[in-house]
């Protein structure tokens, strides 16, 4: 082979590899250009920039949204903190643990922040987590699921050999069966209740009210009337939907309709939630 | 009489009984129409009544409706329609008449003067009745003149029913209470009025009160049922005549009264003694109170101050004025709650929390708040002041905790260090790797636990048909049995030409074909006893001799050392095929051990 055609095979290779950096430059300089704007407190340019580098990016990333969600917190607009720094917190963007930390302290200030203004302004915000909270937290998790999987399966294992041991004339042993009644429970429990939590994530997702206060109202539209008002922050439940339009719940149960807009949906991948 | 005659005198008689009375009554057909009033105006009802008779008897026609009906009248409703006859005799005669009538009720539409009759067709004959004049007066157009503000009762009475509209008070100030009732007066049951055109209240704020329970009155003699409409507590917003519009009620379908507009002569608020900034909506009688949930706190702990302001007025629209700086707090803007009562007149409640958090120690002193309003019965402003509260506050002062403002100024570059917040993270590149794609999918995991208890019910059920369907004992003993004697003939087999463990095997063959014939009580026996068993047994005895023979060759063969030929031991095991293939002792017995 000719070093002419080698030369060629080589310039094709270094085009091909160096087509895809081209995007990735894209983001880091949006990225970067947030950076810098932060650096100066410029939050608003701050803001821009991250939002443009999500944009292009296009898949989660904790770490965009940790510093999205911090520009947000410094301008005072507390839906739009909450909302990304608890997206910052999902597993589907790679958390690091110092990104973790750092969002769940910002998360707590903006929290409280979200708390005093509701009270001030008469709107209704979601209750304070409580170790509940983290219990139905940690049955959301997959490690649950697996655990439950994992027992149903070695369940069944069990089940059968001592139903091949019991044709075979021999008498089930007592930690068997203790076993299996063990594992039987842990299946039936830890999926249930796993279960139950996926399922409510399935029926009514999570979503953040973005702006500071906004009407719930007692029908779709803007000629329903105002039943209460819930603030910026709030964590709510979607549990229907119209064109346009959102049926929230609060954790109390206190239900009311709001403008798709001022709702973003936590379960739904960076770019695509409403309420941006 | 015979069958035929007895038919044609019956045909005849029909004949004359059917022809006989049309022929003689036809000319006497006579139609009389009367009303109940033949004056009357636009909106009000009358009765119609349509009646045929014929002298001497016979079939009557029915009334068509009169001519001209259509023209100003609309027909509501039908009260009677019937036919019938009467018979009489006496004088030296006899006399018999028919009738057909019918009966209308309806509504005059426009006035005018219409000339009414019917007629009916007696087989071709058109037979009219007589003409009634019935005279409609146009209704007077309703006046766009505000009458005179009503007040109290209604003093003439006006037909069978009509709306009533008046205020109590005919002179208000700017936000005095006033009340507004609008009552139905009805001298029947007339369950189908409707309020058509609802007054305006466009210069009001009002409030609906509670309408109250139907009375009856007297109205110049002539009792009413007063049926309540509606009631309304009017707060006027500014000064001059103002008017509640006109309202309009429907009777029936398409009767119709009005009501007499209201006007309200509103003077403004008097100037002589008016607090600077007074609001005009602070007109009434109030009371103000106040009070915090905790007499003592830390500093930066928030307590909540709570000022009430209660009274007869129009609450919702109180403007309290502006609150008094209290130094040493941070103080947010209230929370404000007002509940509206309405019963004879509206009072209310209008709540307004305090968020308040101390930053110094000491007594911490909330002023009182003060109302300044206008009381319209005593025709003077007044002061309603609540009392001063203290609260004890503990700790030392503190640098005010900035990160808990919600309304500080955003884009200070001090911002990160002021709120508490961790800075961004400014990493040189965003991480790229596809976020994992989890293995374990919700679907994926709900079908894996749904097939789980679908896997072990199937072991279940295949193990519970297995009992029910698989082998039993027996059958598990005859196999094993024939698995047994397969090996030690194999094993026969394998040592004809060495003659090796050929005996052992074969006599161990031998005896468990003697065993499995006697069953389990021939196990561990002696030989001789064996055979006897065998021969109880009903063996044959050439088969019991030929077991025997061979059992002993074999014992000679193990014991005494005289294996044989490779020709011997080949026919020996002959003669052991043909006992286990051929002879009763290789049959297998039956559940009841018979062969």
């Amino acid at each position: 082979m000719s070093a002419a055609r080698w030369l060629r095979r080589a310039l094709v290779m270094a085009l091909l590899l160096t087509a895809v950096p081209a995007r990735a430059d894209a983001v880091d300089d949006a990225f970067a250009e947030g950076n810098a704007a932060a650096d100066q407190a410029h939050w608003s340019a701050a803001v821009e920039a991250y939002e443009r580098a999500g944009a292009l990016l296009a898949q989660p990333s904790s770490l965009l949204s940790y510093n999205l969600g911090t520009a947000y917190a410094q301008l005072g607009d507390l839906g739009h903190a909450t909302f990304h720094l608890r997206q910052a917190l999902d597993f589907r963007g790679s958390p690091t643990t110092e990104v973790a930390e750092a969002a769940r302290s910002n998360l707590g200030i903006v929290r409280r922040r979200a708390e005093l203004a509701a009270a001030t302004t008469s709107a209704l915000i979601d209750r304070p987590q409580t170790w509940w909270d983290l219990v139905v937290e940690t049955l959301r998790a997959p490690g649950v699921g697996w655990l439950a999987l994992v027992c149903g399966i070695v369940a069944v294992g069990l089940f059968g050999v001592e139903r091949l041991r019991s044709a075979a004339g021999a008498r089930p042993t007592r930690w068997a069966t203790s076993a299996f009644w063990l594992l039987a429970a842990t299946w039936a429990l830890a999926g249930g209740l796993h279960a139950l939590s996926l399922r409510a994530d399935r029926t009514a997702p999570r979503a953040v009210a973005v702006p500071a206060a906004t009407e719930a109202r007692d029908r779709p539209g803007m000629h329903g009337t105002s039943t209460w008002s819930v603030a910026g922050g709030a964590q709510v439940r979607i549990v229907d939907r119209t064109p346009g339009w959102v049926l929230v719940r609060l954790a109390g149960g206190i239900e009311g309709w709001l403008p798709e807009s001022a709702v973003a949906d936590l379960s739904r991948p960076f770019g695509q939630a409403q309420g941006r | 009489m015979r069958r035929p005659h007895r038919r044609a005198f019956l045909l005849g008689a029909g004949a004359l009984a059917l022809g006989f009375p049309r022929r003689v009554l036809a000319s006497e057909l006579t139609a009389e129409l009367r009303v109940s009033s033949t004056s009357l105006k636009v909106g009000d009802e009358i009765d119609f009544e349509l009646e045929v008779t014929r002298a001497g008897g016979g079939s009557v026609p029915d009334p068509e409706l009169p001519s001209g009906l259509a023209e100003g009248f609309e027909i509501t409703s039908r009260f009677a329609s019937g036919s019938g006859f009467a018979f009489s005799m006496g004088g030296g005669g006899r006399s018999r008449t028919s009738h057909s009538s019918m009966g209308l009720t309806a509504v005059a539409l426009k006035g005018g003067t219409y000339k009414l009759s019917f007629t009916v067709d007696d087989a071709g004959t058109k037979v009219t009745s007589n003409v009634v004049e019935v005279v409609v007066a146009a209704q007077a157009p309703a006046s766009t003149e505000p009458a005179v503000a009503a007040i109290g009762k209604p003093t003439e009475a006006r037909g069978d029913v009509f709306v009533w509209c008046a205020s109590n008070k005919s002179k208000a100030y700017i936000g005095e209470q006033l009340e507004y009732r609008l009552d139905v007066y009805e001298r029947s049951l007339l369950s189908s009025v409707t309020l058509r055109t609802p007054p305006n209240f466009a210069d009001f704020y009002t409030y609906d009160l509670p309408e109250g329970e139907a009375v009856v009155e007297e109205v110049a003699g002539v009792p009413y049922r007063v049926r309540p409409g509606m009631r309304r507590a009017l707060f006027p917003q500014k000064a001059g005549i103002l008017v509640v519009g006109a309202p309009e009620i429907t009777i029936g379908r398409r009767r119709r009264d009005r009501g007499a507009a209201v006007a309200i002569e509103v003077q403004p608020l008097p100037a002589k003694g008016q607090p600077p900034g007074f609001s005009p909506n602070n007109v009434g009688s109030f009371t103000v109170t106040a009070k915090i949930d905790r007499d003592t706190v830390e500093v930066g702990q928030p307590f909540t101050w709570t000022v009430e302001i209660s009274g007869e007025g129009n609450v919702a629209l109180l403007d309290p004025g502006p609150w008094p700086d209290i130094p040493g707090v941070r103080r947010y803007d209230p929370k404000i709650d007002s509940q509206m009562k309405s019963e004879t007149k509206v009072t209310g409640r209008r709540t307004y929390s305090f968020l308040i958090i101390p930053e110094a120690p000491g007594a911490l002193k909330l002023p009182a708040i003060a109302l300044n309003y206008f009381d319209p019965e005593a025709e003077r402003y007044a002061v309603a002041r609540g009392e001063a509260l203290v609260v004890e506050v503990r700790g030392t002062a503190v640098v005010p905790d900035e990160a808990a403002l919600p309304d500080r100024a955003p884009g200070d570059a001090s911002d990160a260090t002021d709120l508490g917040l961790r800075p961004i993270l400014a990493a040189s590149t965003l991480p790229r790797e596809p976020p994992p794609k989890p293995v374990l999918t919700p679907s994926r995991w709900g079908w894996s636990m749904v097939a789980l208890p679908t896997l072990a019910a199937t072991i279940w059920g295949g193990g519970a048909l297995w009992r029910k369907f698989g082998p039993d004992d027996l059958a598990r003993r005859r196999a094993a049995q024939r698995r047994r004697r397969r090996e030690r003939l194999d094993a026969a087999r394998e040592a004809v030409d060495s003659g090796e463990g050929f005996h052992v095997a074969l006599a161990n063959l031998l005896h468990d074909l003697a065993v499995g014939r006697v069953g389990d009580q021939g196990m561990g026996l002696p030989r001789p006893e064996l055979m006897r068993m065998l021969a109880s047994k009903g063996t044959p005895t050439i088969e019991l001799r030929k077991l025997e023979d061979l059992l002993e060759r074999c014992d000679a063969a193990r014991f005494a050392a005289q294996r044989g030929t490779v020709d011997e031991r080949r026919d020996m095991l002959d003669d052991a095929l043909s006992l286990v293939e051929r002879s009763s002792l290789g049959r297998e017995p039956n559940d009841r051990g018979e062969s």
